[in-house]
């Protein structure tokens, strides 16, 4: 069964064998995307978030497990196939931006010459190709004389110019799907500014998708038009943008609402989210989220609740959304 | 009547000098710190903010004085600290103390908690009992549990070892705490756990702090006066409320419309201030104001004299020539 | 499919139950006990250590079980190979050769131990003090390292015995001081590194004094590598005697070191190569166990792969 979506996971789980036990880093979730839509995943540590990304693309070691039921990708049967194929598709069709720019770029390659040796392996350029569509991506990413910055080694540029390097690569053969992790996160609040319109800017111009993942809710408001958010290795809740932000269900999601500070001019108090993340070696049965639930349940500690469709594009795992549960509202909620 | 302020720094700077070796006699000179004054009063809260190389965390580590300034002077609750020697401190250490930035740095990994906790104590005539009581009174001060004293600082969450650490702080019962990015590197439910016991600290034993940030929300929330810092230079200082309706500086405009806003109608709605280009080199400054590289409404004036810190009303001070 | 929960299933719970939950599950373990667990999985490094406390066991202990003093010759049983009565075969002075390959252990053991310690305690001295202070002083000290390591070591060793004469006390003095530079290097780079950690910064703020700082935060986080890299300097020692040993520098008759015998054995070599092939076992099975524990206590060290 083909499907015309960009991308389809469904049930993806990932275990990493280490000698204390097994942690369970990515615990059965699905999602999709579409042909130009930009997706954000948040989630704080732990939620397995960037996990699943990295499992997508298998670039995890040895001892980590990943199983799926189905992983499409442009129509292409992927749930399969070998290490070796996926990574084929990264650099590809696929790009990839890491938080830390220093540790994916090779310190001792100028920029331009790492540039080009991603076109010369993926698409077999030729080296004036090469370096003619290195000098076309430098001007695409906004760095000013391309020229003399291709001759120049990463610790020469500033973080931000790193970052537009690391961007540059990833959409060097113009990829469907850009998958960020924590692109801004090192940055200035400035230059976090100054990157992320460059990748909407990008978004725009060569119709890529992007999946960003974050911790920062201000930065999913600004890029992205659906939201995933995890814990504990799962999905708690999934919805467009408007729907997370003005009409979230899940007492997770309100927890970080209100434990940052939100609207301008509001000394309004925040209100933090008890306890500490999962450890997630053998963890409890039940809501991953119910030990640090204020609605938590008897229920919630019996198995993980299913997901409940609020409306085609709003999803959650909650037991709040039961018949038989108590009626929880939100406060922080607007029409 | 207005008290006098705990800490008064009078035009204090900071010089680095860089690549001084036997073979290389030419000697560079950073200047994190220029020529900044600033007032904090008991029981406020001052946010410093600014990105990095800004010198923020410079000047909080000067407060301490755990620099000598280079220039300017620094007078702890009326008294002048800028040249005193380590055993002249001795008596102002007691007073201050610092949150640190990375809960995985901060505490020494070969340490029980009990032990890193009661490390300002040494100095004092406490005997063992009396450490021990206070240890387990500081550990319930900031939610941990007395049993975890004798526990190493690797098993505890980065929200838990920041908790530790302001344990550590609060140990000999200062007055004032730099709080040093004390938050930036914990998880955004964690961050509003500390936040919110630092105010409640703040509360009960009437601390003062000095609150630097790049996280203009945070600061925003927890601040009564903020400063706005760039490349060394305090560029704008305002009561909290007046600094955020009122902005005067264009580079805390741009900081602020940069600030990613958790509600995607205001993103949306937001006017965005992209400012061109880098931070330019603290070793190499421009000449005049040091923001007239990037600066939106430069005007000619801004290379040549460097604008000085204005006073605009309301507590309200400005450094720029458009104003 | 499951009859649908009941009414008691979606009470909330009570705060008093869900405190309960925030204990921290793994037991505690400080940094030696963690390394001593990562240690115990490296096979070869425990072999190493079996083999290396058995010699030391036997070196300290054994020579009081043998029928034979350690210089005692019976002239009647010259140069025999190794039979029920003569474990390791006789010498061609008619010795046990098994009593003196234990009485070797303990000298070669100690004069390895004791070099090894006494040059560590220099090396961390000098290398924390240059480290700590910093600026110029740091400089000079480890300019002065960089050339006492361009020096062979075994070339000053050999001027230091030619001065001292050729005894147990002067080799153990040469050797001690003979291979600190490394350590003095280690050291130094480590306190270096660790003096920017925010930890230090606390200390000085709680109002330690430069030395309290050294001695309670900086030496102690440092030991690692230093560590590792003085159980190399064992085996490196050992050899060095054995060595001098070897050339008649060394421990003279009628005393045994590894070394020494070996040099007994020249003469003998085609007729009796037992007498060779004995000491040189030994030395050469110390020394590998030595490596193997440095190895194991290289990677049962280092934080960054703690789990």
């Amino acid at each position: 069964m083909s499907t015309n979506r960009l991308l389809e996971i469904e049930n993806l789980n990932t275990t990493f064998h280490i000698h204390v036990g097994q942690v369970q880093a990515v615990r059965g979730i699905s999602l999709h995307v579409d042909h130009g839509e930009a997706v954000g995943i948040v989630g704080e540590s732990g939620s397995g978030k960037s996990v699943s990304m990295l499992s997508l693309m298998r670039l995890l070691p040895d001892y980590a497990h990943i199983s799926a039921d189905r992983i499409y990708f442009e129509g292409q049967d992927l749930t399969n196939a070998s290490v070796d194929q996926v990574r084929r598709l990264s650099g590809d069709r696929i790009g990839m931006v890491f938080q830390d720019p220093m540790t994916s770029l090779n310190p001792l390659m100028t920029i331009g010459r790492q540039m080009q040796e991603t076109l010369r392996v993926h698409r077999k350029m030729s080296k004036a190709d090469a370096a003619e569509r290195v000098r076309e991506l430098l001007r695409l990413v906004d760095i000013p004389d391309p020229d003399s910055r291709q001759k120049q080694y990463p610790h020469e540029l500033s973080g931000g110019m790193r970052q537009r390097v690391m961007i540059g690569m990833a959409i060097a053969s113009n990829p469907s799907l850009v998958i960020a992790d924590e692109p801004t996160t090192a940055l200035d609040v400035t230059i976090q500014a100054q990157i992320l319109a460059l990748l909407k800017g990008l978004m725009d111009k060569i119709g890529t998708s992007v999946i960003l993942i974050t911790h920062d809710l201000g930065v999913i408001a600004g890029m992205c038009s659906r939201v995933l958010v995890m814990y504990g290795g799962c999905i708690v809740e999934e919805g467009l943008s408007r729907e997370i932000f003005y009409n979230p269900r899940h007492p997770y999601t309100w927890g970080l609402l209100r434990s940052v500070p939100r609207k301008e001019g509001e000394h309004a108090p925040l209100i933090p989210i008890h306890g500490t993340p999962p450890d997630l070696i053998n963890p409890p049965p039940g809501c991953p989220f119910e030990p640090r639930c204020p609605h938590a349940m008897r229920i919630c500690r019996t198995g993980m609740p299913r997901m409940t469709q609020v409306s085609d594009t709003h999803r959650l795992r909650c037991y709040l959304m039961d018949e038989g549960a108590p009626k929880v509202a939100w406060e922080g909620g607007r029409a | 009547m207005t008290a006098q302020p705990l800490i008064r720094a009078e035009r204090v700077s900071m010089q680095f000098v860089i690549g001084a070796s036997i073979l290389n006699a030419r000697k560079r000179v950073l200047t994190a710190v220029d020529q900044v004054s600033l007032d904090i009063h008991r029981g406020e809260t001052f946010g410093l903010v600014g990105e990095s190389g800004c010198g923020k965390t410079t000047l909080g580590r000067l407060l301490l004085r755990l620099y000598k300034p280079t220039s300017g002077t620094i007078h702890y609750d009326g008294h002048d600290i800028t040249t005193l020697t380590p055993q002249q401190m001795m008596p102002f250490r007691r007073r201050m103390q610092m949150i640190f930035q990375d809960p995985y740095a901060s505490l020494d990994p070969r340490m029980t908690v009990s032990t890193i906790i009661a490390e300002p104590l040494r100095r004092t005539e406490m005997d063992r009992a009396q450490v021990d009581a206070r240890v387990r009174e500081l550990l319930s001060l900031v939610g941990l549990d007395e049993n975890h004293a004798r526990r190493y600082p690797h098993e505890f969450s980065g929200g838990q070892r920041q908790r530790i650490g302001i344990a550590r702080a609060l140990a000999a019962g200062p007055e004032f705490i730099v709080c040093d990015e004390p938050i930036s590197a914990l998880d955004v439910s964690i961050q509003a756990q500390v936040v919110n016991m630092l105010e409640e600290l703040q509360q009960r034993l009437g601390l003062t702090y000095l609150f630097v940030s790049h996280d203009l929300s945070m600061v925003r929330h927890i601040s009564h006066r903020v400063g706005v810092m760039y490349l060394g230079h305090m560029v704008e200082m305002a009561p909290v409320n007046e600094l955020f309706t009122n902005m005067a500086h264009p580079y805390t405009q741009a900081l602020m419309s940069a600030v990613p806003i958790a509600d995607p109608d205001a993103s949306a709605a937001s006017r965005r201030i992209i400012l061109e280009g880098d931070v330019p080199n603290p070793m190499n400054p421009p000449s005049g104001c040091p923001f007239r590289t990037r600066c939106p409404v430069v005007m000619p004036v801004c290379a040549e004299v460097k604008p000085e810190l204005k006073d605009i009303g309301g507590g309200h001070w400005v450094a720029c020539h458009r104003v | 499919m499951q009859a649908p929960p009941n009414a008691a299933a979606y009470e909330f719970i009570p705060e008093a139950e869900r405190k309960a939950a925030e204990q921290l599950s793994r037991p505690s373990l400080s940094y030696w006990q963690d390394a001593w667990r990562r240690l115990k999985r490296d096979r070869l490094a425990m072999v190493g250590l079996t083999f290396v406390v058995l010699m030391g066991l036997l070196a300290i202990f054994g020579p009081m079980f043998s029928p034979y003093a350690y210089d005692y010759s019976d002239f009647s049983a010259i140069s025999q190979g190794p039979s029920a009565k003569h474990w390791f075969g006789t010498d061609a002075l008619g010795r046990d050769l098994f009593v003196r390959i234990l009485y070797g252990a303990r000298i070669s053991l100690a004069i390895g131990l004791v070099s090894a310690l006494v040059n560590m305690i220099i090396g961390v001295i000098y290398g924390g003090t240059a480290g700590f202070i910093g600026g110029r002083t740091d400089n000079i000290m480890m300019r002065i390292v960089d050339i006492l390591i361009a020096l062979p070591s075994l070339l000053y060793i050999v001027i230091l015995m030619m001065f001292m004469g050729s005894n147990i006390r002067s080799i153990l003095i040469a050797l001690c001081i003979s291979s600190w530079v490394g350590t003095a290097r280690i050291t130094r780079s480590q306190v270096v590194s660790l003096k920017q950690q925010e930890y230090v910064l606390s200390a000085r703020l709680a109002g330690a004094s430069s030395w309290e700082i050294l001695i309670r935060h900086l030496l102690p986080n440092s030991m690692g590598p230093v560590i590792v890299s003085v159980t190399f300097l064992i085996p490196s020692a050992i050899f060095s005697e054995a060595f001098l040993s070897f050339l008649g520098i060394g421990i003279q008759k009628p005393m045994a070191s590894w070394g020494s015998l070996a040099n007994d054995a020249i003469e003998t070599l085609r007729s009796a190569p037992y007498q060779m092939f004995f000491p040189v076992a030994a030395i050469s099975l110390t020394m590998f166990s030595l490596n193997f524990i440095g190895d194991g206590l290289r990677d049962a060290l280092d934080p960054r792969l703690r789990k």
